[in-house]
């Protein structure tokens, strides 16, 4: 006997629709750690599939992608397993917190609170650490060209200096002992972001960078560690929910897995700042756009006078299509970064052939 | 020539393999949709499923773009004046002194 169920059904453009999102969402994530979920929620949402398998859907796509991604980008040395599982399990605390703290919102201030509760978290979170993230790649940027050494930040080196008996754990990405005191705040404010606007890595890869010192290229592959550590748990909770559309993360997978592999191949083209450059962008792109939200929750609660209804569409459209801007122009600045890559190496390729034609004459 | 033949073997292998798990998750679509649903341990399967599909998919994807000539960037040691053979004879040939 079949079930009622929350799930749809599917049409061709409902199908290309997700494959596309699930392919640009996974080439920024191979490159930067995390990426996508942002648009794919609303993106689902919008097909008329519930909030609740919209986010249990997606996150059931999250954690193979993630784990692809990981397993190709540890192929490259680029990956410290230690510090993603010890991260990760903080992170599921994180979760957890981060997901009662939204549902008591919900209660207390209804759609509309829980709404801008999340679009504030994206505001201040995107502001602070999108500004000091796109800085920074300027910075490192300018240091690359002048041949100065990537600096670790005094944060970083205070970090390292602390010596706390029975804490301290090697991490190869830092190249040095660190204790688990400070990485798990860190796991657990990246869970509490995950939970809330379903992108931990945005606090996750700028931390492991600024606050542990581990170099760019590292942190944004150990993040793919922790998103599948968060992913399959979460996957795990939701399904036992009956919430998971196995064929709605498998449609964005079929995508996402494209993408990843691509986003990954890209990092061994670039430069630790590119990474800093794309996350940067991304972050205050989709700060604007969730920024464009906040007056119409604020209207919605009666803290501000009431938008008229083409007002609230106006702002609700530019809003996503910001957001699908954001995460384009992330996979556009990818590609350009790897299409030069790839015809610098069939140069040096092509030139190492005839110096090597020339030796044997 | 050989070390082409083998990712492309892979590729239509693992293609293969992931055309045909798609079809049985969408030919079984009333199934599917029921096994989702159910909860409780039945969470198992699309947690499974996922691992499964990732396996082949993953690989898939990761032929696909080696058939495609799109690769990681090789490391490799520099030429240098040092490495050349004319160099090399030099040296020999002091040894034999």
């Amino acid at each position: 006997m079949e079930l009622i169920t929350n799930f749809i059904d599917l049409n061709w453009i409902n199908v290309m629709y997700l494959f596309f999102v699930g392919f640009v969402g996974g080439l920024v994530s191979g490159f930067i750690g995390s990426g996508g979920a942002f648009v794919l929620t609303p993106g689902m949402m919008s097909m008329g599939v519930p909030g609740l398998v919209a986010v249990a859907s997606n996150m059931c796509h999250k954690f193979p992608k993630a784990l692809v991604g990981a397993i190709k980008r540890a192929k490259f040395g680029q990956v410290d397993v230690k510090l993603g599982l010890v991260m990760g399990a903080s992170a599921e605390a994180g979760v957890l917190v981060g997901a009662h703290i939204q549902e008591h919102i919900k209660k207390t201030f209804g759609d509309a609170g829980s709404n801008l509760y999340v679009s504030m978290a994206f505001v201040v979170v995107l502001g602070i650490v999108g500004t000091y993230v796109l800085l920074d790649a300027m910075k490192t940027k300018n240091n690359e060209l002048t041949n100065k050494p990537e600096t670790v930040t005094k944060i970083a080196k205070w970090v390292q200096s602390i010596h706390i008996p029975g804490t301290m754990v090697y991490f190869r990405s830092l190249g040095t002992k660190v204790s688990v005191l400070f990485t798990v705040p860190l796991g657990f404010a990246t869970g509490m972001l995950a939970a809330t606007i379903a992108v931990g890595g945005f606090i996750g890869v700028p931390a492991m960078i600024y606050i542990l010192g581990a170099p760019a290229l590292m942190a944004s592959a150990t993040e793919l560690v922790i998103a599948f550590v968060m992913g399959l748990v979460g996957s795990l909770k939701y399904a036992m929910g009956g919430f998971v559309d196995i064929r709605l993360s498998m449609i964005i997978l079929a995508g996402s897995l494209f993408g990843v592999q691509l986003g990954a191949i890209g990092t061994t083209y670039v430069k630790d700042y590119m990474i800093k450059i794309v996350m940067g962008v991304i972050m205050l792109l989709v700060l604007v756009s969730r920024g464009l939200m906040v007056p119409v929750y604020l209207s919605q609660l009666g803290i501000i006078s009431s938008l008229s209804n083409n007002m609230i569409t106006v702002l609700k459209t530019t809003s996503f299509v910001i957001m699908i801007g954001a995460l384009l122009t992330g996979a556009l600045i990818i590609s350009v970064a790897l299409i030069k890559g790839l015809k610098e190496e069939k140069r040096i390729q092509r030139a190492v052939e005839v110096s090597s034609l020339i030796s044997k004459i | 020539m050989q070390r082409k033949k083998k990712p492309l073997i892979k590729l239509l292998f693992y293609g293969a393999a992931t055309a045909g798990l798609y079809s049985v998750l969408f030919f079984n679509e009333p199934i599917v949709k029921t096994l989702c649903a159910r909860g409780g341990l039945y969470a198992l399967f699309p947690v499974v499923t996922a691992f499964i599909f990732s396996f082949a998919h993953g690989n898939f994807t990761n032929y696909f773009w080696q058939t495609l000539g799109i690769e990681a960037k090789k490391k490799r040691v520099e030429v240098t004046q040092q490495d050349r053979p004319e160099e090399r004879k030099e040296i020999r040939t002091q040894l034999r002194a």
